[in-house]
């Protein structure tokens, strides 16, 4: 015989899964076998706690009824509840936002640094200036030539001394969340 | 340290006509001589055991618990048990609602019962529809009892659920 606690606690996942199950069978399949399936099993569940809560006799039969009540659902309750033997746990996705998004805004003459302070922290996807072109993204270090080195922590890009920024040019760089 | 009144009431299957109600509470009053029962009805009459001239019951200190044979169906109550000195004068009390719905579902376990021995009973819409009403009464009680303390409504659904499990050869 099953273990009565046991049989209602699978009765309780089934219940919800039949009472889920019902409607979509109803609505993209020909219709369900019975429609009653969680009511059914509701009530009975609900007659075993009486019998277990005061050990009523004729509990073996009410469990193997209820369990029984349970049907295809079954094996699913049981490897939700972690009795069966298959089955496995689903690790989550941490989630968050990895979109990449573009900041932009305008140089001031001779210097050589511009900052987005919308974009500290992120990680630079590729970047572009008016004035020239734009090579190897360096993360540390003095840029040489077309080479820009990107500060993620001051959210700062900064060109080679001999290719400084002219007034107003406009920098646009594009960085992942 | 003062006493906190604490009681729990119980009710078995195989004797519905009892309740047996519970002294758990903590702490302690030198002054407490004492104790008294109220079973407050839905209709407003207090239920005490035959025999009883009083609108209480008298519980005596030395005892632990109690039973009380005063249910002939399911029943709702609002119970209070007072604690009191020498002079009968109220030292502190506790009132709690209960439903005893023994009746009831011992019937509805035969039904079930019923259904082990010929699932196919469940295929007459009658009756499976009975047996589904019986227990819809019985729940409704119980959260009349639990969300708001209504032995009122509470005793109107046991009276439905009597009504059905009494009239049983009508339903099933």
């Amino acid at each position: 015989m099953q273990d009565p606690n046991t049989v209602i606690s699978l009765a309780e996942i089934s219940q919800y899964l039949w009472n889920a199950a019902i409607p979509k069978q109803q609505q993209f399949t020909n219709g369900t076998i019975d429609p009653r399936k969680a009511q059914q099993i509701y009530l009975g569940r609900k007659a075993l706690q009486y019998g277990v809560s005061q050990n009523l006799s004729g509990l073996p039969g009410l469990t193997n009824y209820v369990y029984a009540l349970c049907g295809a659902q079954l094996q699913l309750a049981e490897q939700i509840l972690g009795t069966g033997s298959s089955g496995g746990a689903v690790i989550p996705g941490q989630g968050g936002d990895f979109s990449v998004k573009e900041y932009a805004t305008n140089a001031t003459e001779n210097s050589i640094t511009v900052y987005f302070p919308q974009a500290v922290g992120k990680r630079l996807v590729n970047a572009f200036r008016q004035g020239n072109n734009i090579g190897a993204i360096l993360t540390s270090g003095t840029p040489v030539g077309n080479q820009v080195v990107w500060n993620s922590g001051a959210g700062s890009l900064t060109v080679a001394s001999d290719v400084a920024f002219y007034a107003n040019e406009f920098v646009r760089v594009v960085c992942q969340q | 340290m003062a006493l906190t009144p604490i009681f729990t009431a119980s009710q078995f299957s195989g004797t519905p006509q009892n309740i047996t109600l519970t002294d758990t509470s903590t702490g302690s009053d030198v002054t407490i001589t004492s104790r008294r029962i109220y079973l407050l009805q839905a209709n407003g009459t207090f239920l005490v055991p035959a025999g009883t001239n009083t609108n209480y019951i008298v519980w005596n200190i030395a005892d632990s618990s109690i039973v009380l044979d005063v249910l002939s169906q399911d029943t709702a109550l609002s119970i209070t048990v007072q604690w009191l000195n020498v002079s009968n004068a109220v030292v502190t009390s506790l009132t709690q609602s209960f439903a005893f719905i023994a009746y009831n579902e011992t019937f509805f376990y035969g039904l079930n019962q019923s259904l082990v021995g010929n699932a196919n009973l469940s295929a007459s819409t009658n009756w499976f529809q009975n047996m589904s009403n019986l227990q819809l009464q019985i729940d409704s009680a119980q959260q009349a009892i639990t969300f708001a303390s209504d032995i009122f409504n509470a005793q109107a659904a046991l009276n439905r659920a009597t009504y059905i499990s009494t009239n049983s050869q009508f339903f099933f």
